[in-house]
């Protein structure tokens, strides 16, 4: 025993670790063996749902869904809303939309695209019967009208701002209306998009083939499949053996290996979803705005990002920089000073209550939550996590069970208007404003933000509602996403838009 | 023929007793490997009692700037994780908790075990209900029982002993059972009750006693697998709350990390690996050396 | 042997029901609510209670239960909440990755853990025995996921003698066997030992037995000894274990499944728990306790056949 027993036993340790790291950055490619079949493999962490973007809304499924279906409007690369499906759009009046579709389009079935498809999808979407999970994007509509073949003609109650951006979300796709009829587009979807469904094969995986008669050039690539791969470290080794082309949504902690891996390219770009505390405003003494600013000063932000791996970006406004309504210039937040917060904990007696901090137990809350309670603590203030599975946290989150909680929003739209308005808007407690926040004035520069038409006084308007929120603090941004991917070097022309989409339309192989 | 010695000489038996649980101490110490296991868990013990004087650090004390330090590092000689921290501190910290939810969850499930058991094996009304009832425990595949019991209950770690601690009622209750029916049948049994002793007091001071042997055994073994299903709960992300240093926990969050620093997986790897396998080879050597050294008492 | 069936299956039948009441009340006393889950974050009030409503959770919980007992008896397990899936077509889909898986893991663990104990048994108190009781116990010791993990590291990663994850081929293929072996290896070992376990103790106990002395007095062959004698004794604990263990095993695919990406039904449990998806996890929970009654009787069966004295009637 003793000095010798304790040397001997590092050195076995020390060498059994080394062997380990070893074994991982030796590791020759497997991939890429030459043959340039124009097939493509991608892998995600959980199962496809169902492939009707009516009644679908997690990510996986409408990864999918953006293959096979189509909408109305997309954004380009730059960001920008621009017609997809529609040719053209005009308003007569604020409450008015008439959007021409664009002609000789056909459903994978040999139904025509026209202006009876589109009503006949908002119809289904909006219907209480079908219980679509993302009817509230339409919720504004008041009505579809037909004006001719290819002229389709949407009335609202209020004028509604954000309709463009919601027209160009994936659950607002048109689907077919013949084939919905006839069959389960859950299991047999039928869209307009360059791949059309194949089969199922293996329980859950999807296979796709290119759609011969798209209304434009057909698509490179003959065939895709999704495959569920429930470990993202198998996931990369698959990646790295060749199994699989492409995986996304990259982790900051499988950064440094994914870097190290010969075969494989990673994409990324600044993305618009947002990662943030929402305090309790309806408990004390969340609702302090003094509490408010001390768990703000004490959370070293910019810290934190580096244990990203790039895979952030820090902007101190809730509208992240790629989202409508972002402006560079408005800096009114917080800013990192534990001791100032100190001050702040002590002299307004915050180190006496314990804080409850929720979060879902998936990786990327979970490591938020220890970073965050960790600095809270040196800082003075008692905070505790409770972690919870994401199903039960969704109900909990929504029912204000907690005093802080770790939350997250993609924001598909783009839009600063489906942040604000879902998360922070008083007609929304009890739902996705997990901060249970009721500000009259807040409430007022949102309702404008939805109604204004006009896309500049629109933009300003969510400007000035988020410095508000800065400074009121309802919620603390941590970062702000960047979506990412990791795919073989054989796979070119891919490229994703700033929500975390991509369309596989433009992909080769070589 | 052991019966007769004891029955003869009454007034001895407690000095026997005594004789039989020396003998089959002896007899554990013999073997070498019980020996290996025992020293793990006095060491064990020994962390999980003295872990503050053994490491200064804090070990949930973040230093995002010292992430993923190799072992051998100066001052962390068993390198740090992902935030920082010191994995030395929380391996010692670890013992502590795994130790308490082994204990924990084995007591529990005994208290339902034993009770059980004893109910049914006595009475005969009760067998067949109860018994039905641990039949449908045991076709229960036991980490989903766990799980549904984590989902009604939450995620923690009093709610892992709780899962795990049924989880083991089954087998015990059947041990339990099977002794009881086996000595009721004695007839310096049946002579008490004729005596008119009351139920529970035959059953405290005779027949539990007389299973002990079985039931030490299974609990010690049942630590071993009490350890490691709390290690997989925690996998499944149904363990123990961040930033608790629990061994299986650490694994988890460790395993992303495996690539790169890989000593964040097998450390507490090889921790848990020891403490089952030194409660396993004691459980193992006590079963061998109690088969032996009780049977005085039968 | 005919009343053993009987008597067996109706208890079965009472014990699906007891599980199946058991699963239902968990699922619904558990917080979470399949409704919100299914709207995701961004549904609001107005969508969550029309999914509620559209999945009939409104009615009262008996209500329900029984709509859903009348469903079974009529040999329908109901639709997914999730993915409107009927339940039986999932499972249906997925159990055959996991009895390969099963049934591959108890090959390993049959072959390694009756080996090595009859080995031990016969070589009593030799460097073999210590050696192959130190590795059974460090066999039982070590925590499923944390093998899988190293397994891949090296072999499907660094050697690439192996397939890193997934189960797409058939097993009786080449590519199917590579597919295999690391799940099975990591699944089987901890069944392994405690095969190995209790194989070297029966054997131990029939080897010192009268009447393989007395086989042995009369001048009969050892090979004959230990194949006619010990062999078949020695094995009817052994099968007790292995049928316990097939039943554990189709359990303990719940983590392996997860690590090496096969889509089994242990990996549509977790989901479907996560999820809340109740007709989904009763129907697969009673599809497992259903197998593992039924192998129980199966090594019952075999046990009477094996041995002469045991009677069931």
């Amino acid at each position: 025993m003793g000095k010798k027993w304790f040397a001997s036993l590092l050195t076995v340790l020390f060498v059994l670790s080394l062997a380990l790291v070893g074994c991982s950055s030796n590791s020759s490619s497997g991939g890429s063996t030459g043959k340039a079949e124009q097939e493509l493999t991608y892998a995600t962490t959980s199962k496809v749902v169902g492939l009707s973007p009516i009644l679908t809304n997690d990510s996986v499924s409408s990864t999918v869904i953006e293959q096979i279906y189509e909408t109305l409007f997309v954004r380009d690369n730059k960001g920008a809303i621009v017609p997809h499906l529609a040719e053209s759009y005009e308003n007569p009046d604020e409450n008015t939309w008439v959007i021409k579709l664009k002609k000789d389009i056909k459903f994978h079935d040999g139904t025509p695209f026209n202006a009876e498809s589109v009503k006949y999808t908002f119809d289904k979407l909006k219907d209480p019967k079908t219980a679509a999970p993302r009817a509230s994007l339409l919720a504004p509509v008041s009505s579809i009208e037909v004006q001719d073949e290819h002229t389709v003609v949407l009335k609202t109650e209020k004028p509604y701002g954000p309709m463009l951006a919601a027209l160009t979300h994936s659950n607002a796709a048109i689907v077919s209306p013949t084939a919905d009829q006839k069959q389960d587009l859950m299991k047999d979807p039928v869209g307009t998009g360059p791949f059309t469904f194949s089969e199922k094969v293996n329980g859950d995986d999807i296979v796709l083939v290119k759609n011969k008669d798209y209304w434009q050039k057909p698509a490179k690539l003959e065939k895709l499949t999704f495959t569920v791969v429930p470990e993202v470290s198998t996931a990369i080794s698959m990646l790295q053996t060749g199994k699989v082309q492409l995986i996304d949504g990259l982790a900051p902690e499988l950064m440094p290996r994914l870097e190290k891996i010969k075969n494989v390219d990673i994409q990324k770009k600044d993305g618009t979803p947002v990662y943030y505390l929402a305090f309790n405003m309806e408990k004390a003494p969340m609702n302090d705005l003094k509490f408010r600013q001390a768990v703000s000063q004490a959370i070293n932000r910019e810290g934190y990002l580096k244990k990203l791996n790039g895979l952030g970006v820090y902007s101190n406004s809730f509208i992240g920089p790629e989202v409508f309504g972002h402006n560079e210039s408005s800096d009114k937040g917080p800013k990192f000073d534990q001791a100032e917060a100190k001050k702040l904990v002590k002299d307004n007696g915050f180190d006496k209550k314990e804080i409850k901090i929720l979060a879902a137990n998936t990786s990327q809350y979970m490591n938020m939550a220890e970073v965050i309670q960790s600095q809270l603590k040196e800082a003075g203030i008692n905070a505790n996590i409770e972690t919870i599975e994401w199903g039960t946290y969704l109900d909990v989150s929504k029912k204000g069970d907690f005093d802080i909680t770790i939350a997250g929003w993609s924001n598909v739209t783009g839009d600063g208007s489906e942040l604000l308005f879902p998360r922070l808007h008083s007609a929304n407690i009890d739902a996705t404003n997990l901060s249970r926040y009721k500000d009259a004035e807040l409430d007022k520069l949102i309702d404008q933000s939805r109604s204004v038409v006009d896309q500049e006084q629109r933009k300003e308007i969510l400007t000035k509602a988020d410095e508000y929120v800065m400074t009121q603090l309802p919620v603390l941004p941590i970062y702000h996403g960047i979506a990412s991917a990791a795919y073989d070097k054989s796979v070119k022309g891919f490229e994703m838009e700033p929500t975390g989409q991509w369309s596989l339309y433009g992909v080769y192989r070589e | 023929m052991s019966t007769e010695v004891v029955t003869q000489q009454l007034p001895s038996h407690k000095k026997m007793k005594e004789f039989a649980l020396f003998k089959t101490w002896k007899r554990l110490i013999k073997n070498k490997m019980a020996i290996v296991g025992l020293v793990i868990i006095a060491l064990q013990l020994f962390m999980a009692l003295a872990a503050p004087v053994i490491v200064g650090v804090d070990p949930n004390k973040q230093n995002l700037e010292l992430s993923e330090l190799p072992i051998g590092t100066e001052g962390h000689w068993l390198g740090t994780d992902n935030y920082g921290r010191d994995i030395w501190s929380r391996i010692v910290y670890g013992a502590r908790i795994s130790l308490l939810v082994g204990i924990g969850a084995v007591s529990l499930g005994l208290v339902g075990g034993v009770v059980l058991g004893l109910l049914s094996g006595y009475y005969r009304r009760l067998d067949g209900i109860i018994m039905r009832f641990v039949d449908l425990m045991f076709a229960f595949p036991g980490i989903l029982l766990a799980m549904l019991i984590i989902a009604i209950l939450g995620t923690s770690l009093v709610n892992v002993v709780i899962a795990i601690s049924i989880w083991s009622i089954p087998t015990c209750a059947r041990i339990v059972r099977g002794s009881v029916l086996s000595i009721k049948k004695q007839e310096y049994i049946i002579a008490m009750r004729s005596l008119g002793a009351s139920d529970l007091r035959i059953m405290v001071r005779h027949v539990l006693p007389n299973c002990m042997a079985p039931i030490i055994v299974f609990a010690t073994m049942r630590m071993a697998t009490a350890i490691l299903s709390t290690a997989s709960l925690s996998f499944l992300g149904l363990g123990a709350q961040p930033p608790t240093p629990e061994w299986g926990a650490m694994i988890a969050a460790g395993q992303e990390y495996m690539w790169t620093s890989p000593h964040m997986i097998v450390i507490p790897g090889i921790a848990i690996m020891l403490v089952v396998f030194a409660f396993n080879v004691v459980g193992d050597a006590l079963r061998d050396a109690l088969d032996q050294g009780m049977s005085l008492d039968k | 042997m005919a009343g053993l069936i009987v008597r067996r299956v109706f208890q079965l039948v009472l014990l699906l029901i007891g599980i199946s009441f058991i699963v239902f009340m968990s699922m619904h006393i558990a917080p979470g609510d399949p409704a919100s889950i299914i709207g995701g974050p961004t549904a609001t009030k107005e969508d969550v209670e029309a999914i509620r409503e559209n999945l009939g959770l409104n009615e009262p919980l008996l209500a329900q239960y029984f709509d859903y007992l009348k469903g079974i008896f009529a040999g329908d397990l109901g639709f997914s909440y999730q993915t409107k899936q009927a339940v039986s077509e999932a499972i249906i889909d997925r159990f055959p990755n996991t009895l390969n898986l099963a049934i591959a893991s108890i090959i390993v663990a049959i072959v390694i853990g009756v080996t090595a104990g009859i080995i031990s048994a016969l070589k009593h108190n030799t460097w073999f025995d210590g050696l192959s009781t130190i590795i059974a116990l460090g066999g039982i010791s070590i925590p499923n996921f944390w093998l899988g993990a190293i397994l891949i590291l090296i072999f499907a990663v660094n050697l690439q003698w192996f397939p890193v994850g997934g189960l797409t081929e058939p097993f009786w293929t080449i590519e199917g066997m590579k597919q295999l072996a690391l799940p099975a290896i990591t699944l089987g070992t901890g069944s392994a030992a405690m095969i190995a376990r209790m194989s070297r103790s029966a054997m131990l106990e029939v080897i010192r037995a009268d009447y393989v002395r007395t086989a042995r007095a009369k001048g009969v062959r050892e090979k004959t000894v230990i194949m006619m004698h010990c062999l078949r004794n020695a094995m009817i604990p052994v099968i007790t274990v292995i049928g316990l263990n097939f039943g554990f095993l189709l359990g303990g695919t719940i983590i392996t499944e997860s690590v090496f990406a096969i889509n089994g039904v242990g990996r549509l449990m977790i989901e479907s728990i996560a999820a809340r998806d109740f007709p989904m996890v009763q129907g697969s929970v009673l599809l497992v306790a259903t197998l593992f009654v039924l192998v129980n009787l199966i090594v019952d069966i075999v046990y009477a056949f094996i041995d002469p004295r045991i009677s069931y009637e």
